[in-house]
């Protein structure tokens, strides 16, 4: 049993589910088709990715397992503030462009806060890109946001994004990706001084070793990131409601990213930082235990998940009164499963790694991998030729409870 | 379920050459078959995997009215898991589901298989997600209803009751009007979910003592309310 051989085969698996250069520089050239195509019917429009496309913590979706497709966000920016525009006029602004076009026309879905437009597939894997329009906040709101202590370079990309009330009825709300990802790529600077600048990949391209664009080089923050949301989307694809009830990824980067943050051992491995970070999580469950005072006094003074007056709070560093948080005080089913899920997860990937039999650890693989690459030689390696005999739900029994 | 040695024999040598490191314990012949030792299960559902090993002790009962039981002798059940008895004898499934299953020619290679294995699984799923991957039953007299109500593919309670005390008078006319009341003749309705409790003795028994247990409790209930 060699755990450095272990750890590195689960990071292969990871590695060859990231999205590839080669489509990252496709959807990047799609994306800039789409702003130079707006350009052209006289809208000034920025367009850049947000959220994990944008943080270099993309997961591929478990659906289509034989054909896999990325879902990437991208902000449309409309030159202009919040006071030029309202928020249905901007939204039909973009619509209307796009469907008048064929090429983006017939592959337009509308959503409440998004269009989406679907890419043909390269080399078997395909993407989609999810359109959100927006213009720049006005200086009134932007002001206000200052108040709450943040700093001008984080408000100064506070953005406003129609959103559908009813059929024809959209209200503004706001956002911040830019800022959000500022304060993301602070953190993550000194991990990404030490992550890997080549990459071997078999499977998009060729086989040789290349230089990784920064955009897809990824730190130990965002491997632990996306093993998080990796291990999450599996988890909670179990449980009844599960997507309801499952930490969303915004939740999952700002505590990852701000545990790291306190973390001392920049040039960390990426499991050092995964078992610092789940350790850190775990323990947040004692505040419900304890005052908080005895709490910080105990474990931590400033976790980054906090219970006081019974409430669950993470504040979103892009805005520190929305609460990312905010769903777990209105369902006591969403903190209830998450801790049992981070100390599952401990458990899988942590006991199970150091325990002898190597079947156990294929079984891990096989548990948190089969949905998206079932044929991924990494899982053989471990579970050799053992196949788990399918269960018929109609036909097995169910445990019964007599007295 | 009366089982001779002789006819379970062959069955026996099934379940020990398919799981290697079951053994057969000296017994006396005429009363039980015990058989012990470790059994790997390697079993998925819903796209989650187990593969584990468990010690286990199975007393396979002969010439009486008693099903198979197993006894989780390497303590791998925590013991306040709810489906597994103080001495660690596992609450594996119903009488009427089970007896059910060896009238419609289980093997005792297909009782592991479909009725253990999935019990250990089971238990595995519940553990990590909290969740029962395809349900348990509910404690004592509700999980009987609910196995009736599975068997019979009848979700309404009522009409289960009705089923139960047509096949407790024991007689089966598939071109009369189904005792669900459904206006059905019974052949077309639940007939062959119920014939199999009518005309087995053993099935018939199970389910003559499960109704009389369901009368005695609607008995006890009523006298509750009315007091």
């Amino acid at each position: 049993m060699n755990i450095s051989e272990r750890q590195k085969d689960f990071l292969s698996v990871i590695e060859k589910l990231d999205i590839s250069p080669t489509l990252f520089k496709n959807a990047q050239s799609k994306y800039e088709a789409l702003a130079a195509f707006l350009d052209e019917h006289d809208i000034e429009a920025t367009i850049y990715p947000q959220g994990s496309f944008a943080l270099g913590t993309v997961t591929r979706p478990a659906k289509k397992a034989d054909s896999p497709c990325y879902d990437l966000d991208c902000i449309c920016q409309v030159t202009g503030t919040k006071s030029d525009y309202t928020p249905s006029g901007l939204r039909n602004l973009i619509e209307d462009t796009l469907k008048s076009n064929n090429t983006y026309g017939g592959k337009l879905v509308k959503w409440e806060e998004c269009f989406t437009i679907e890419y043909a597939d390269i080399n078997g894997v395909s993407f989609s890109i999810d359109l959100v329009p927006a213009v720049s906040d006005s200086e009134p709101e932007k002001a206000v946001l200052l108040t709450k202590g943040l700093s001008p370079q984080i408000v100064d990309t506070s953005i406003a994004i129609p959103r559908q009330n009813s059929e024809k009825s959209y209200r503004w709300i706001s956002n911040n990706p830019k800022g959000f990802k500022k304060w993301f790529d602070e953190i993550n600077a000194p991990f990404l001084m030490y992550a890997p600048k080549y990459a071997v990949r078999g499977i998009f391209e060729s086989t040789t070793a290349e230089e990784l664009p920064n955009e897809v080089r990824r730190s130990a923050l965002q491997r632990v990131i996306q093993i998080l949301k990796y291990q999450r989307d599996t988890y909670y694809s179990k449980l009844s409601n599960g997507d309801d009830i499952k930490p969303i990824s915004a939740l999952i980067t700002t505590m990852a990213a701000r545990i790291a943050s306190n973390y001392g051992k920049k040039d960390c491995s990426v499991f050092e930082l995964l078992e610092y970070v789940l350790n850190r999580l775990e323990m947040c469950i004692h505040q419900t235990e304890m005052t908080f005072e005895q709490y910080a006094l105990q474990y931590d003074k400033s976790p980054v998940l906090s219970y006081k007056n019974g409430k669950w709070n993470v504040p979103n560093p892009a805005d520190p009164e929305d609460n990312l948080a905010n769903k777990w005080n209105e369902d006591e089913r969403i903190p209830k499963s998450f801790f049992k899920w981070v100390t599952t997860i401990k458990k899988d990937l942590f006991e199970v790694m150091t325990q002898e039999d190597d079947n156990q650890f294929g079984v891990v693989l096989e548990n948190s991998f089969a949905n998206y690459d079932p044929n991924n030689p990494i899982i053989k390696k471990y579970r050799k030729a053992r196949v788990a005999a399918p269960i018929n739900a109609s036909t097995a029994s169910k445990p019964y409870h007599c007295s | 379920m009366r089982i001779d040695y002789n006819h379970i024999k062959s069955q026996i040598e099934e379940l020990l050459t398919s799981y290697g490191d079951l053994e057969e314990e000296d017994t006396d012949n005429n009363t039980s078959i015990i058989l012990s030792g470790r059994v790997a299960i390697n079993r998925s559902y819903n796209g989650f995997t187990v593969d584990k090993e468990y010690d286990i002790r199975i007393l396979i009962p002969l010439n009486n009215d008693e099903l198979p039981d197993v006894w989780d002798i390497g303590n791998h059940i925590d013991k306040s898991y709810i489906h597994r008895y103080p001495d660690g004898k596992l609450c594996l499934e119903t009488k009427a589901f089970m007896a059910l299953c060896f009238y419609n020619g289980y093997s005792l290679l297909q009782w592991m298989e479909n009725i253990v294995e999935p019990y250990y699984y089971s238990y595995e799923y519940f553990s990590r997600f909290g969740e029962f991957p395809y349900g348990d039953r509910g404690h004592d007299l509700v999980g009987v209803t609910e196995t009736y109500q599975q068997i019979f593919d009848e979700s309404d309670c009522a009409k289960v009751y009705k089923l139960l005390q047509a096949i407790s008078q024991r007689k089966y006319k598939g071109h009369l009007p189904c005792p669900c009341e459904s206006r059905l003749i019974t052949r077309r309705c639940h007939g062959s979910f119920i014939y199999p409790f009518i005309s087995d003795d053993y099935l018939f028994s199970i389910a003559q003592k499960d109704y009389s247990s369901l009368c005695e409790a609607i008995k006890e209930y009523d006298k509750q309310s009315n007091h």
